[in-house]
């Protein structure tokens, strides 16, 4: 078609036209049947932005192939009366031996809601139907942060770079905490809730209390926002009695754990997806920054390292931009090195 | 294709009835699941989405009237579940991976355009099985190998003893033709007849 040349400048037009359309159905073709390649692709969206009728054409088209494909796939070989069995369950219709299970499971499809724009949520839900499991993990990648919502609308909010670890076992709810969560817990007189940070355990006696504890990091905290909760040691005696206000830092070289007054709405404050720093080293705050922005950070100039600061950064900001901020209010320079393999370097001189 | 009747018992669906419940999820579950399946693409999501219709119709059944249509609830329930789901996961991938954004984004835009209506969805399917009836003789067969069997293009091709080339034209020449049938129900603007004659 291409060597179809005329003389007149309407028809050369006419079939130019016709190589396009023709084009372009084989590449909504292509697209549509997983064909494509990563420039075809490219390629597609770009027009696909471009030109609204376009963009109308393939929408038409789309919708044809998956109508078509639904209209005679009228069964499966999916087990829907097992399937039924556990909607069943789930409508509290037949109550069932684990019933805190077969409602966790409900909610493990629908917990996992975005908090704001720009935060990024990841998550991973283990067997799910695969009858008895006891034990739920979830896990936010770094940049990300998570909620999960227990089946009495507890709720746990999971931040970047962190993993929980629940299980359910005869009215005891253990969650294994690596990195930084924050819990609003609804007291229940039937079952316990115990958070293991591994070093020490934190029961809840129906809270709001955050707990970070990286393994990165030097001290593990563990902030009380509202009630009442108890740090207990590995083996299950009680430490201390928190009251709202105050929360425990434990330091993991020396062992020993320190009850003292906190600041509660800066421990809390990642959950809206804020940074709060006060008084914190700019090294200290580097260490915040890197699980969320994947990042290394290298400082340089150890002077700096250990200058103080006092600030508020929204979560949405990019690294570049902070990186900026702080260059403008201090004296810093600094040069970021990309890495195709790995996480890009931050240098600060 | 023929309308299947299928009575619902709606009182019994109000009260809360185990057998209703059974014979609805039996009779809508697969379509219900193929629809998500075709915009999420992955099997777990697709029933986990169906699944969740069914129990927004068990907690909603209070607000059930005598002459609700039941599919059409548990359709448009379907439909927004997924709409929601690639809502969100259109979120997660605009950081991560900028075509996969894009490709959500398209589906998002197809599915929301899909009418509410679960008795216009069905309409609209009967219209176009009779339009793939209409196909010539060759790109029908190579349509529904691809559409109906499930095989690739390449399978398609090596079955046929032609070239890809051939498949992927003959698939494009199908589109065109089932579009312009209808051109009523789905989105039809720029005219198509050149390329068809």
């Amino acid at each position: 078609m291409c060597n179809r040349f005329s003389k007149t400048n309407n028809r050369i037009s006419l079939v130019v036209i016709t190589i396009v359309k023709n084009n372009s159905l084989n590449i909504i073709n292509k697209i549509l049947a997983n064909q494509a390649d990563q420039t075809e692709k490219e390629a597609f969206f770009k027009q696909l932005g471009e030109d609204a009728k376009f963009k109308e054409e393939s929408i038409g088209i789309q919708n044809l192939w998956h109508l078509s494909h639904i209209q005679n796939k009228q069964s499966s070989d999916i087990d829907k009366k097992l399937l039924f069995n556990e909607f069943w369950a789930k409508t509290g219709g037949k109550k069932v031996n684990n019933y805190w299970i077969g409602n966790f499971q409900k909610y493990a499809a629908v917990i996992l809601v975005a908090l704001f724009l720009g935060m990024a949520l990841q998550y991973f839900i283990p067997q799910l139907r695969q009858g008895k499991v006891e034990t739920y993990v979830y896990q936010s990648e770094k940049g990300s942060v998570s909620t999960v919502i227990l089946p009495d609308s507890s709720k746990v909010w999971l931040n970047s770079d962190s993993k929980l670890e629940l299980t359910n076992r005869k009215g005891l709810i253990t969650a294994k905490l690596s990195g930084e969560a924050y819990f609003d817990i609804k007291h229940d007189e039937n079952r316990e809730f115990v958070v293991d940070v591994g070093e020490f355990k934190i029961k809840d006696l129906g809270t709001k209390f955050n707990v970070k504890a990286y393994e990165c990091d030097n001290y593990y905290r563990a902030a009380l926002l509202e009630g009442d909760i108890d740090i207990l040691n590995t083996a299950n005696t009680t430490l201390a009695n928190i009251n709202p206000g105050q929360g425990v830092i434990y330091n993991k070289h020396t062992g020993k754990l320190k009850v003292s007054n906190i600041d509660t709405s800066i421990e809390s404050a990642w959950t809206e997806g804020k940074f709060v720093f006060v008084k914190k080293t700019l090294a200290q705050m580097c260490e915040d920054l890197e699980k969320w922005y994947n990042v290394d950070f290298n400082i340089q100039n150890k002077d700096l390292a250990n200058e103080q600061y006092t600030c508020v950064l929204k979560k949405t900001t990019t690294v570049e931009q902070m990186l900026k901020i702080l260059k403008v209010t201090s004296e810093v320079n600094y040069q970021i090195l990309s890495n195709e393999t790995g996480k890009d370097i931050v240098i600060i001189k | 294709m023929h309308q299947k009747l299928f009575y619902i018992d709606i009182k019994s669906l109000k009260r809360g009835d185990k057998k209703v419940y059974e014979s609805v999820y039996f009779e809508f579950f697969d379509v219900l699941y193929h629809l998500a399946l075709q915009y999420l693409r992955r099997e777990d999501i697709a029933k986990e989405v169906v699944q969740d219709a069914f129990v927004k119709l068990w907690e909603n059944k209070g607000a059930i009237e005598n002459n609700s249509n039941i599919k059409n609830l548990l359709y448009t329930i379907t439909k927004n579940n997924c709409l929601n789901h690639l809502r969100n996961e259109k979120v997660v991938a605009k950081y991560l991976d900028n075509i996969r954004h894009l490709e959500l984004q398209f589906q998002y835009d197809a599915l929301s355009k899909l009418s509410d209506d679960a008795i216009i969805f069905e309409e609209l399917q009967e219209k176009l099985n009779a339009a793939i009836e209409k196909l010539p003789e060759k790109i029908k067969q190579v349509f529904i190998m691809s559409r109906f069997q499930e095989l690739k293009y390449r399978e398609i091709a090596d079955k046929l003893s032609i070239s890809q080339k051939t498949v992927e034209s003959r698939m494009s020449k199908a589109l065109a033709f089932l579009r312009k049938d209808l051109k009523e129900y789905l989105p039809f603007y720029i005219l198509l007849s050149e390329f068809l004659n």
